[in-house]
């Protein structure tokens, strides 16, 4: 009969060194008092207790520890590990360069992809009540893959379903040549029925909305009808140099949101973020471990456990710091990219970046916590001997 | 030399009711004791650890007798500078009873 383990062992890695053992040995004792008194589950209630009233002296019994350290050394000390955080970055270039690439590859591809589903998923769509729009595909019997609705099936889904207010189609985007334009090109085309933008209540900058009559089945015998055409913004500053009296060209972005694909994102987010949290947990535990000999002899020498924390914290920060650089030139390029593919998405989003870089910044040093406490607990005589 | 904390002089005062050489575990059944609501043995053990380091309370390791085994535990007592700033509080706390005596919210029935 113990004390819960795994309270026990949270206690162990919060308690200041100083007083650990014999805190630990006291609870253990009256734990066992409880649980003969009141039983097990009232001790282990107790305990639990006594791992929340530990947090906060804890805590600040740690922060009383550390601030002698950075108050000694002031700026100066800060310079000194920051000079000794280079020296070991030099000294262990291929542990170094990892924990950089992985860093940098994270942020990078975290914000590029960010960046990329803020744009299409999680802004509110461009619409008047986009909330209320919907979007169907059909699927057969059996299969998971969606498809199309044929026009057909549009309009006859349109006479039956009452709780739809208003049906409008529009087709798979082919790519084609655009020739009547100062300068040919391949441009990206949406066939889409007349009253689209009447259903996604888009306002249009410049001209008007489709007509009915430049939509709908042609009636029998009657020769071709005029055609028209929305362009894109982005169309209309490139190709059309931005022309106010361009008429019957408007802004319109076409995008379909769900609700089911945006609980996706905000899953893959935050996997993405914990995978993120735990390489550099793991990557700083590495390099942390890579030097044990060294906070050994230093610890040996006099340093306190403080110390060694600012230190590895420090040294922590380096390497984000070196990732995010890299990572912001990662996401540059590959928001370059994306935005070659996707409508609306810019390069690198500042306000993303900046979110990202924050994120990480706050991930890493709580991820470089935890082995800086550890390194803080280096037995000088063990890490010597064991070398 | 800095006034104490609350928890500071609650501790201390502990240490003082003990009036000997004490460990924490003690202390910390003495607030319980005393106050009726449970306290936090980290929180005795770190205020009594600060507490040394600041020279309100002696400290010191002490083996354990001959074959009962285990490791050394520190005993603490209150130091003289730590019954000087319990004084200096009681005080400062006396003054103030003072000019508040006779306000007719604070009169007891005796």
């Amino acid at each position: 009969m113990s004390s819960p383990p795994f309270s026990r062992r949270v206690l162990a890695a919060l308690l200041p060194a100083e007083i650990r053992t014999e805190t630990l040995a006291d609870l253990d004792r009256l734990w066992q008092e409880r649980a003969k008194r009141k039983g097990v589950a009232s001790a282990n209630r107790w305990y639990r207790g006594q791992l929340l009233g530990a947090f906060a002296p804890s805590v600040r019994a740690h922060v009383r520890r550390l601030r002698p350290t950075i108050r000694r050394g002031g700026l100066d000390s800060v310079r000194r590990d920051m000079g000794h955080a280079v020296r070991q970055l030099r000294r262990h270039p291929g542990v170094s360069a990892v924990v950089v690439v992985t860093l940098g590859l994270g942020i990078g591809t975290a914000t590029a992809v960010f960046s990329a589903v803020n744009g299409l998923l999680l802004k509110p769509l461009p619409y008047g009540e986009s909330d209320k729009l919907v979007m169907i595909t059909s699927r057969e019997t059996g299969s998971s893959l969606d498809l199309h609705v044929s026009g057909p099936d549009v309009l006859e889904m349109e006479a039956e379903i009452d709780e739809l207010v208003a049906f409008a189609g529009f087709a798979e985007a082919t790519v084609g040549p655009l020739t009547r334009v100062d300068r040919p090109q391949h441009v990206v085309t949406v066939p889409v029925t007349w009253d689209l933008f009447d259903v996604l209540d888009v306002e249009m900058t410049l001209g008007r909305r489709f007509l009915p009559e430049e939509g709908g089945p042609v009636p029998e015998g009657a020769g071709p009808r005029p055609g028209a055409a929305v362009v894109s913004h982005d169309f209309w500053v490139r190709s059309l140099g931005a022309d106010p009296d361009a008429v019957g060209r408007v802004t319109a972005y076409v995008r379909d949101g769900l609700a089911r694909m945006r609980l996706l994102t905000f899953l893959v987010q935050g996997f993405a973020a914990l995978a993120l949290g735990l390489s550099a947990v793991g990557l700083l535990s590495y390099s942390v471990r890579l030097r044990r000999r060294e906070l050994g002899l230093r610890m040996a020498l006099g340093a306190g456990g403080g110390g060694v924390v600012v230190r590895v914290l420090l040294e922590g920060l380096r390497l984000t710091a070196a990732g995010l650089a890299l990572g912001a030139v990662g996401a540059t390029l590959l928001g370059q990219v994306l935005r070659s593919h996707l409508f609306g998405v810019r390069s690198a989003d500042p306000v993303t970046l900046g979110a990202t870089a924050a994120v990480v910044l706050t991930v890493s040093m709580a991820a470089a916590l935890l082995p800086a406490l550890r390194a803080a607990r280096v037995d000088p005589a063990l890490t010597l001997r064991s070398e | 030399m800095g006034s104490p904390g609350e928890f500071e002089q609650v501790v201390l005062l502990a240490l003082a009711g003990i009036g000997r050489d004490t460990t924490g575990r003690e202390v910390y059944e003495a607030i319980v004791d005393t106050t009726g609501r449970d306290a936090s043995v980290a929180s005795v053990h770190i205020t009594l650890n600060r507490l040394h380091e600041k020279g309100w309370a002696t400290g010191r390791s002490v083996e354990p007798p001959p074959g009962a085994g285990g490791k050394p535990r520190r005993r603490y007592a209150l130091s003289p500078d730590g019954a000087a700033v319990l004084a200096e509080v009681r005080a400062t706390l006396d003054r103030l009873w003072a000019r508040a005596e006779g306000h007719p919210l604070l009169e007891t029935d005796e």
